[in-house]
Order: C-alpha cells, then sequence, then structure tokens
C-alpha cells in the first residue's frame, strides 16, 4: 500500500500539465501580444502569440505564476496545477515597465531567439513627429538601424540593400500590395486601428516568405470588448475617426476607423467655384473589424481594409466668333470638355478562426481576398458649329490594372513542452496579375456621317498572368539548458505560372546564448525566395507602377542572409544592441541600360537582368522603453551594390546599388513632463544614395550616317547625392476631459528648413557675358527640394 | 496623353512646395578627350573616320589631327575632308535665312585599306599631347544564302466604338535564309539600301541624263520576327509604341541559330519599289531602276551593344532622364572616346525595273 502510495506521489510529480488561455487589456478586452507568463523558482515561461494565446507545460504541482506586459501591472497567481488548466488574464494598464523579464519564445526584440526582430512600440509610432502630423507606421520603421527611406520625406522603405518590393508588408497576416498615398508621402496605415507593427530583417521565421529582404507584421485592434471608445482627430491634411466597443459584452466587439483627406469635403464647393476648371485630389482609408469569442476554444475574425487614392481633373472651354474672308462670313462656335479621373488603392477582406484544439495545440486559419486596383478614364470631346454644320471629336481613354490573390493559410502552434515550441503550417495562394488593359478610342463626326479616324489601341482583354502558390513550413524554438535557445526551421514553397514549377527549400536558423547578467549572443541564417516584382522606374511610388509574377524565362529571386549580433539589457529600461550582416541577392532584377518601365509590362522579361547583389552592414541600436523619456538612437553602417555578368547593364562592372548609404543615424525621443504636457523629436542623418548623371558631351554615330550629340554616361550611378538631414519636433497638449481627453499637437516636419534633395539633375544652359553674347555652355548640378519646413497642428478627442 | 497625365499629377502633388538650388559639381571644362567613331566595311576600300572633341560641356570639331590606320602592321594614313556644306538656319522671329557653316561638331577624316577577315586593325588619331586609338580584328561574315519576295497585304485590326476596324497595307515581303559563322558569338545587323537610278532622254536628242540617288537606308517591319526583333517591340500596333524601343538599328545575335541556318522575314512597302514621287521633267521618257542591296553585317560585341544603346536613345532621347535607366554608350577607343567598327559584309543586290514613263501617258506628277 505504501508502495503505492509512493509510485502514485512520483507518477503525480512525473506527470506533465499544462497551463493556457488568453492574455487581454482589463479595460478594453484586447488581447495582447507579447505578454508573458513566467513560472519564479524555475525559471520557465511563455509568452502570448499575435491572438494573445499562451501555453505553458510544466510538471504538476503548485506554482506562483506572474504574468506580465510592457506598461500593465504584473498579475501574480498562485495555481495549482493538477491537471490542464485554462486561465485567462486580464492584466491593469498603469505601469510603464514591466517588472520581470520571460526567457521564452518572443517573436521579436532582445529576448527573442530572431536576429534584427523589432517591435516599433505603437505609442512611438503615434508621437514621433513627422511630416503634416500625420503619425505614420512606416516613416518610423525608417528611423530603425538597417532600414532607409528612399526618396527624402516619402514613405518607401528599403531594407539591408533590398529594393521597395523585397518588403513583405502584412496586415493582420494579409499582404498588401500598395502602401502608399499621394504618391509615397504617406503610408495606408492608420495608426489607431494599429495594435502592433513588428519588423523582421535578419533571421526570419520559418511562417514568413515570399520577399527576400523585409517582413512587417501589422496587427490591428480587435474591439474593446468592454465599452464604447473612440478617437476623432483633425489634421491639416485629414480627418480621422475611430470607433471600438462591444456588440455583446465579452463576446462580441467590432474596430472601425476612417480616414481621409480634407479634400473630399471640399469637393462640391470647389466644383462650385470652380466652373470651368476643376482639379482636385484626395485620398482615404477604411479598416474594420469584428472579433467574436464564441467561446474559450473557438475565436472568429472578420477584418476589412479599403482604401483608395482618387485624382480628378475636368476642364470646359467654349467660344464664338464671325470671320470674314472676303465676301464669305461664316459663324463658329466651339466647345470643349476635358475629364480625367484616376484612383487606385487596396480592398482586403479576411475571415479567421482561432482554435484551440487542447492547450497544446493552437490553430489559426485564415481565408483571405486581397486586391489592388488602378482605374484611369480619359475623355475629350470638342464640338464645333460652322455656318450650322457640326463636327464632333471624342477621345476616350481607359487604362487598368490589377491584381487580385485569393489564399488559404493555416498555422500551428504546437507547445509539447516548455523547452519547444514548435510552429508549422501551409498556405496557398492564388494569384492573378492583370498588368494593364487599355482601349483608347477617336471618333469623328462631322454632321450624320462618322469620319474616319478611328484609331486606336485596344488589348486582349484575357491577358492575365496567373500563379499558384504553395508553402509548407515547420519551426522550433528550441531551449537547451537554461541559457541557449536556438530556432531551427524551414520553408518549402512552390510558384507556377505558365507551365513552369519553381521549388524552393528555405532552411532558416537563429540561435540565441545568454551570457548571464543581460548580455547575450546571437547568429542565425536564413534563405528567402520571391516570385512577384514590382516594374516601376521612378524613385515614387505611381499608381501605374506594376506587379507581375516571375516568369518561365525569369527566376526566382531568392537571398541568403547570415546575420550575428550582441546584446545587453541589463540596466533597468534600456536595450543595448549591435548586429551585422551578410546578405547575399540572387537573380536579383534591374533595368537594363536605357528602359522604361513605366506603366507597360509588354515584354518586361527582355528588359531586365537578372543579376547579383551584395550588401552587408553594422547596425548599432540603443533604445530606452520606460520612464517619463523613452525613445531610440539608431546607426547604421552599410554598404549595397548590385552586379549583372551579361554586360547589358553597367558594361558588366559591379556598381553602387541606388540606395547605397553607407551612414545613417536616427535619434527620436518622447518626453512626458506630466499628463498634460509631452514634447517630442526626431533627428535623421543619411549619406546620400546614388544616381546617374553624364559626365560628358559625345558625338554618335548612327548606322544611316547621322551624327547626334548625346550625353555620356560612364558608370551607372555615377554620382553620390548630397546628404540629408533633419530635425522634427513636436508637442501635445493633453486636456483631461469628463469623458476621456483631447490633444492638441504641433509639429514642425524639418525645423531647420534643410534643402534635401530629392531629385538632382544636370543643367545646361548657354552662357553669356555681360552684353548678352553667348560665351560657352554653362553645366550646374540641380537638385530639387519637395519637403522644406512645414509647421502642422492637429486636434484629437479621445472618447 | 497618359504620359501627360502622370506628370500632370506628378506637378501637382510635387509643384506644392517643391524648391530648386543648385548643388556642388565640380567639373574641367577643359577636359577633352578626342572621339573617334567610324562604321568601316570589308566591301570598301575607301574609309571615312568622324573626330570630335568630348567635353564635360560640349563637343567640339577636331581639325588637324594625326590619323592612321595600320592593317596588319601596315599604314595608311588619313586626310582631313573639309565639311564643305553649309545648312539653312531660319529666324522664326523675323523670317530671315542665313547660310550657317557646317554646325555639326565633327571633322571628317578618309583614308583608303582593305580589309578581310582576320585582319588586325589599328587605328590612332593624336592632337598635341592627346592620343586615342583603337585595335580591331576584322570578324568573319555570315551568309545570307537565298532571298525570296513576295507581294503580301497586311491587315491591321482596330478597335472602334461600333465594333472593329482595319486598314490594309500591301508590303513586299523578304525571306532570307542566313547562316551563321560556325563556332563563335556573332552580332550582325541586316540593313537594306536602296539606289534609285533614273535615265532621262528626250525625243531626237541622243543624250540621255542619268540621274542617281542614295543609297538611302530603308526602314523596315519585322512583325514579330524573333531574330530580326532581338527581344526588342516589333513596333506595329502594340500598345505602348511609344513608350517602347524599337530594332531601329537591325542589329541582332545569333543566339537563337548558333553555329547553323536561320530564316528571317521583314517588309517594307511596296510603294518604294514601285515608284514614287517623281516631279517630272523635261525630258519625254524617263527609265527607272531601282537597286537595293540587301547586306548582313557582322562585327563584334561591343559594336553590337553601341547599336542597342542607339535603339534606346533613338526613343528616349539622347539626353540623360530621371525617370529611365540611362543608357550606357560603349567605347572601344583607348585614350578616348567613340567606337570603331569593321563589318564583314554578305551582300545580295536586287533590282527593281526598268520603270519607263512617257510624258504623254502620265498625269502630273507621277505617284
Amino acid at each position: 500500500m505504501l508502495l503505492a502510495l509512493i509510485y502514485e506521489a512520483q507518477a503525480f510529480a512525473q506527470r506533465k500539465v499544462t497551463i493556457s488561455g488568453h492574455i487581454t487589456d482589463y479595460d478594453s478586452g484586447e488581447t495582447l501580444i507579447g505578454a508573458g507568463i513566467l513560472e519564479g523558482i524555475s525559471g520557465t515561461g511563455a509568452v502570448t502569440n499575435n491572438f494573445g494565446y499562451y501555453s505553458l507545460t510544466l510538471r504538476a504541482g503548485e506554482y506562483d505564476f506572474q504574468y506580465s506586459y510592457v506598461g500593465y501591472k504584473d498579475d501574480v497567481r498562485h495555481i495549482a496545477l493538477l491537471r490542464d488548466t485554462v486561465i485567462n488574464v486580464a492584466l491593469k494598464s498603469g505601469e510603464t515597465l514591466a517588472s520581470s523579464r520571460v526567457v521564452a519564445s518572443k517573436d521579436a526584440g532582445i529576448q527573442s531567439t530572431y536576429l534584427g526582430a523589432i517591435d516599433v512600440p505603437i505609442a512611438q509610432i503615434k508621437n514621433t513627429p513627422v511630416l503634416f502630423g500625420e503619425a505614420d507606421v512606416l516613416k518610423v520603421l525608417q528611423m530603425m538601424p538597417g532600414v532607409q527611406g528612399g526618396n527624402e520625406g516619402f514613405s518607401g522603405i528599403y531594407v539591408r540593400g533590398g529594393g521597395p518590393d523585397e518588403n513583405l508588408i502584412l496586415l493582420d497576416g494579409v499582404p498588401i500590395y500598395n502602401v502608399d498615398h499621394m504618391l509615397g508621402i504617406f503610408s495606408v496605415f492608420q495608426p489607431e486601428a494599429v495594435k502592433k507593427v513588428t519588423l523582421y530583417k535578419g533571421s526570419f521565421p520559418a511562417r514568413y516568405g515570399g520577399r527576400v529582404s523585409s517582413i512587417v507584421d501589422i496587427r490591428t485592434n480587435d474591439g474593446n470588448m468592454k465599452e464604447t471608445r473612440g478617437t476623432a482627430s483633425i489634421g491639416l491634411i485629414s480627418d480621422k475617426i475611430h470607433l471600438e466597443g462591444p456588440i455583446i459584452k465579452d463576446k462580441l466587439s467590432y474596430s472601425v476607423s476612417a480616414r481621409g483627406m480634407h479634400t473630399i469635403l471640399y469637393s462640391p464647393f470647389i466644383k462650385l467655384l470652380l466652373k470651368d476648371e476643376y482639379a482636385n485630389y484626395y485620398f482615404y482609408d477604411l479598416n474594420g473589424k469584428v472579433t467574436w469569442r464564441l467561446s474559450d476554444r473557438d475565436r472568429f475574425y472578420f477584418g476589412t481594409y479599403h482604401g483608395r487614392d482618387r485624382f480628378l481633373f475636368n476642364e470646359e472651354e467654349q467660344g464664338e466668333g464671325t470671320e470674314t474672308i472676303g465676301l464669305e462670313t461664316t459663324h463658329h462656335k466651339y466647345k470643349s470638355r476635358t475629364d480625367v479621373g484616376v484612383f487606385w488603392g487596396n480592398t482586403v477582406g479576411f475571415a479567421r478562426w482561432n482554435h484551440i484544439y487542447n492547450s497544446k495545440l493552437f490553430s489559426n486559419t485564415t481565408l483571405s481576398y486581397n486586391r489592388y486596383k488602378m482605374v484611369m478614364n480619359a475623355g475629350e470631346k470638342e464640338t464645333e458649329i460652322v455656318d450650322g454644320v457640326k463636327s464632333t471629336n471624342r477621345y476616350h481613354l481607359d487604362y487598368r490594372s490589377g491584381i487580385r490573390d485569393i489564399s488559404l493559410r493555416s498555422d500551428f502552434d504546437f507547445n509539447p513542452s516548455p523547452s519547444h515550441l514548435v510552429k508549422f503550417g501551409t498556405e496557398y495562394t492564388w494569384h492573378t496579375f492583370i498588368p494593364e488593359r487599355m482601349s483608347a478610342v477617336d471618333r469623328e463626326v462631322q454632321g450624320d456621317n462618322v469620319q474616319i479616324d478611328t484609331t486606336l489601341y485596344f488589348t486582349d482583354p484575357k491577358k492575365v498572368y496567373r500563379g499558384h502558390e504553395l508553402s509548407f513550413y515547420a519551426e522550433d524554438d528550441l531551449s537547451l539548458g537554461e541559457h541557449v535557445t536556438i530556432n531551427p526551421g524551414f520553408r518549402l514553397s512552390m510558384f507556377n505560372t505558365e507551365g513552369q514549377t519553381y521549388w524552393s527549400l528555405q532552411p532558416r536558423v537563429s540561435a540565441k546564448v545568454s551570457a548571464g547578467n543581460g548580455l547575450s549572443f546571437k547568429a542565425g541564417y536564413a534563405r528567402m525566395a520571391q516570385y512577384v516584382h514590382l516594374l516601376s522606374s521612378a524613385q515614387i511610388s505611381l499608381p501605374v507602377d506594376l506587379w507581375v509574377p516571375i516568369t518561365k524565362d525569369i527566376r526566382p529571386v531568392t537571398s541568403d542572409q547570415f546575420s550575428a549580433g550582441v546584446y545587453y539589457d541589463k540596466i533597468k529600461g534600456w536595450e543595448f544592441s549591435i548586429e551585422g550582416y551578410l546578405k547575399k541577392m540572387n537573380n536579383i532584377l534591374e533595368y537594363k541600360d536605357g528602359t522604361l518601365m513605366l506603366g507597360t509590362s509588354d515584354g518586361w522579361e527582355n528588359r531586365v537582368e537578372m543579376g547579383e547583389g551584395t550588401a552587408r552592414g553594422i547596425e548599432f541600436l540603443v533604445q530606452k522603453t520606460a520612464g517619463k523619456t523613452t525613445g531610440w538612437f539608431a546607426y547604421t553602417l552599410a554598404k549595397s551594390d548590385r552586379i549583372f555578368p551579361d554586360g547589358s547593364i553597367n558594361n558588366g562592372e559591379r556598381f553602387p546599388y541606388k540606395y547605397d548609404r553607407r551612414h545613417s543615424i536616427d535619434i527620436s525621443v518622447d518626453h512626458r513632463f506630466n499628463k498634460t504636457w509631452g514634447i517630442d523629436g526626431a533627428w535623421s542623418f543619411a549619406t546620400g544614395g546614388t544616381t546617374t548623371v553624364p559626365v560628358r558631351q559625345v558625338a554618335v554615330l548612327h548606322p544611316d550616317g547621322y551624327i547626334i550629340d548625346a550625353q555620356y554616361v560612364d558608370h551607372r550611378n555615377n554620382f553620390r547625392i548630397p546628404p540629408s538631414h533633419r530635425l522634427n519636433l513636436g508637442a501635445s497638449y493633453h486636456k483631461e476631459r469628463r469623458r476621456g481627453e483631447s490633444v492638441w499637437n504641433l509639429s514642425v516636419y524639418n525645423v531647420y528648413n534643410q534643402m534635401n534633395p530629392n531629385f538632382v539633375f544636370m543643367d545646361y544652359g548657354p552662357d553669356y557675358d555681360k552684353n548678352g553674347n553667348r560665351i560657352g555652355t554653362s553645366l550646374k548640378m540641380k537638385k530639387i527640394t519637395i519637403l522644406p519646413i512645414l509647421p502642422s497642428i492637429s486636434w484629437t478627442r479621445n472618447f | 496623353m497618359r504620359k501627360h497625365l502622370i506628370i500632370t499629377i506628378l506637378i501637382a502633388a510635387l509643384g506644392f512646395v517643391a524648391c530648386e538650388n543648385t548643388i556642388r559639381y565640380e567639373y574641367d571644362p577643359s577636359d577633352g578627350k578626342i572621339t573617334i567613331l567610324g562604321q568601316l566595311s570589308t566591301t570598301n576600300s575607301k574609309h571615312t573616320l568622324f573626330l570630335s572633341m568630348s567635353y564635360p560641356d560640349r563637343i567640339d570639331s577636331l581639325p588637324g589631327a594625326k590619323v592612321e590606320c595600320f592593317v596588319n602592321g601596315a599604314r595608311s594614313v588619313a586626310k582631313a575632308i573639309p565639311a564643305g556644306y553649309t545648312e539653312e538656319l531660319v529666324d522664326w522671329q523675323t523670317g530671315e535665312t542665313q547660310l550657317v557653316p557646317n554646325r555639326f561638331p565633327y571633322t571628317r577624316y578618309e583614308f583608303e585599306a582593305n580589309f578581310k577577315p582576320g585582319d588586325k586593325v589599328r587605328i590612332e588619331a593624336s592632337k598635341g599631347n592627346l592620343n586615342a586609338w583603337t585595335e580591331l580584328v576584322v570578324p568573319k561574315p555570315g551568309t545570307i544564302m537565298s532571298v525570296d519576295t513576295a507581294t503580301v497585304v497586311k491587315s491591321f485590326v482596330y478597335q472602334d466604338i461600333d465594333g472593329t476596324d482595319t486598314y490594309e497595307q500591301e508590303y513586299l515581303e523578304f525571306t532570307l535564309r542566313l547562316r551563321d559563322v560556325q563556332g563563335e558569338d556573332n552580332y550582325y545587323s541586316m540593313n537594306g539600301n536602296l539606289t534609285t537610278v533614273t535615265s532621262l532622254s528626250s525625243d531626237g536628242e541622243g543624250e540621255t541624263r542619268v540621274d542617281t540617288e542614295g543609297p538611302y537606308w530603308l526602314d523596315y517591319e519585322t512583325f514579330h520576327d524573333l531574330i530580326l526583333e532581338d527581344g526588342y517591340s516589333s513596333g506595329m500596333g502594340e500598345l505602348f509604341e511609344d513608350l517602347l524601343p524599337v530594332n531601329s538599328t537591325h542589329c541582332f545575335s545569333d543566339k537563337m541559330f548558333k553555329d547553323s541556318d536561320a530564316t528571317v522575314r521583314f517588309y517594307i512597302p511596296s510603294y518604294y519599289f514601285k515608284s514614287r514621287y517623281y516631279y517630272f521633267f523635261e525630258a519625254d521618257r524617263a527609265e527607272i531602276n531601282r537597286f537595293l542591296n540587301l547586306s548582313l553585317k557582322s562585327f563584334d560585341r561591343s559594336f553590337y551593344n553601341y547599336l542597342r544603346a542607339l535603339n534606346n536613345m533613338a526613343t528616349y532621347g539622347y539626353d540623360v532622364s530621371p525617370i529611365i535607366e540611362p543608357t550606357m554608350l560603349p567605347n572601344n577607343v583607348n585614350g578616348g572616346m567613340g567606337i570603331v567598327s569593321i563589318a564583314a559584309e554578305s551582300t545580295v543586290e536586287m533590282i527593281f525595273g526598268p520603270f519607263v514613263y512617257y510624258k504623254e501617258d502620265i498625269d502630273y506628277p507621277i505617284y
């Protein structure tokens, strides 16, 4: 009997049980991503995934568990863990710093196993002063080490020597193709709707794929489960409103956000005022999400995003007159009208189901629809009546392009023991690319007769490119003892297009060694593959930029990246990191010399060349994450180049990448004096990128015997643009109201009015002496600065 | 229309607050380099080189240079040829016309030499302390094995509001069988040059006047001949024909028919060979013969790249534009600039005619 009891007791002690559940915000019921649970004695812990779910397996027994999250009070619970248990915890906000560090499978930050993975605090995004006072997710990302803005002041991101189409930007897990408004001055993401932003640029988790340079994972609010809350804001450029609340308390919630440029509202007035000529441009974004907590095991999410840029122009002209030639007098009447309309933007919808099979297995299944569409309509009608005979000329152009993705994805988190967190899953995407469809019709009518000339273009309406992308992945965040974690993984992907199938096996591995006293070391390797490209020649985002899939002649781009880093976070509220990387890119595309990519994908394979790219660099980051003063200092030393051995680009010689910037420094500081006043500052410096300028004038001889003057270029990207730097400052005044608060925000972009170059060009002009005689030709390098000092003010009401 | 629209959008957005400033850019206006341009051939013994001085901000002609050509070490000296002609410039404000000297900034140099495949040719140019030179090996010629012609009518279909509409154009279709040079990468161009010889005679006069026009370079259409288009747009009826470069220099490589034969096809409007505007004439009888010289030229890789660069420039302009990846002109001149090629040619001459016209039978003018 005694032996049986001893055996029973031993068996009980050996038996493993799992504690799992969701961690949420106490006030809103919003799930917290990356919140931690820590068992104090053993030091084992876990963190919540993207849906606020955690799972921790331990031997049966009694434990004190500490639940924590940055900016929230810790919650300590004593739990007798005898069997698998579900504990949902709601944390109260209040503390600015979590009191404990959870050494567990975090996805980003110093404590995660991954390198180059950064959680960007949403408060920092909202507070950092940027252009026109519009908080912008991508512009704050530009201030992270290893990330550069392309054109000064624009929201494009260039990560570790990669191009703008090499970033996978996910909104609630759904890729967004066009992330810009206003030609790239603003991004499409509304900070009010965003809950979490994570940037991956080094050792990518195996669950991500499809781009070679970075992953930006943006998660939006689920919606307040407790009470209705909202924000309304009026800014210099746009107005915003955000509402969220319960439909059924603690069961069903909604979150909706809308943003629009003022000119939407002014549009009717502008039309009234400008009768003969009207032009208007505006953009808007709509985000919506419904969260349904059916049970502890099942949750459903339904989300949508819809954004548009729209440009409208119309003009009317009319005139009348009489002309006498000799004895003949003719009477003319003339009227013309021109209408132009362009719109472009994304529409995204998704349905997601979270299911907990058991306390160790969590699944997330997402069905998503994503469409980018660009439509341009232009029409011109001219009517002329000469002595009662009417003639009409009509011209109409219709141009459209787009992409449509339908995707089904299943992800699983399996937590068999505290030392393993296995993630695996699969994804299938059906891509449909419509690079361009165009019809243009010109019709001339005189009297009752249709005259010549009906010229024109039309494209085959069936011209589409289809692609099937299928991928499988698995990774394990594996703890080897107390100090070592390793995350091996792989991603196997397949892309089928035009009867050609490409397979890619992408191994990923990262490892972290904790040396104690807050010091840790990491190293990693990642291979990535990319199957789509953006065709664009301009340095800014244009609506006619086209996404196209790889073809049977153009192979997928792949990258191999090695990175290593040293990290230190012993000082409370401070984090230090230094990371180095070497990235090799294969089959990278560049436009051949003398190539225009504007608005047409016709024969695009012949206009690009496949080559190799190399990027290397060292990134230094100091972050202050707690206290009245928060912010970061980032420095990047980087080098990036390209080579196209075929010889059709730069005669086959290596040349610096367009955004090869040797030094970048970013400082962001946010200081709260008290509950009423706060100030923010951001200073950025970057070595100039490169551009190509002619170095001399030459004559060229055509085979038909003609000789023509031309500008001679010796190398691609042969001129380094002067460096850019600017200081942005902002101050906010918060006033508590009976319900919520109001916030006045004053910000100044480019405080000291630095004339940073957006474009440079060579200007040739005649030189004259004092008497106005031409004495030669002058040659000047000129720069265009789009964004000098720009103050702005906004008012926000939180309720 | 579309390009204008894009520019409108850009100006509307960027012109809002844009400022223009000069930035520091240092250059030496006296940094001149000799430029040598020449397209020499195995079928001629007289050759022309075009020399100029290239500076960062201008081009000047280059009289008084010493220009020499060495064929397998044997020297031939080039003579500068005066420009010799003027051009009319019209002042659009005053309407006045004035004759000015040739403004093209080059100086012609002529020399005599015979080239054959495998010859090593060195061309040198010097003036003062400036020297430029290039070395070339004369390539082997490809072969035009056969030429067939046919008259064809091409229909072009357009979409109209009321459906489709068509128009027709008569072409002379040329079908050529080409043979590649064996065992090496080869680069070619296929050109047609048309010479018109008109013999004019009047009744009762024994003397016949002969006018020769040409040779003129003839452009042709390829209508999706993969070899002749060499990856370029066919340039006819395509969606963005004004945005896409076409193979206006008619160059191509042998990558699609390496070490073998290939059939290529191109089209020239028939009216070039039938007749043309001809403003008649004091004579009573005109006999017109047209000589079409089809030439398959082979040359080296650098000249092929040069021709491809010219294709791009012919479409997008000869100045660097911020929205187009700039075209880089290949050089094969050491110590200077420019490109010199020697083409080995395989030619076929075709005669169209005689077309005989009598003054009393024709309307004025003949078309």
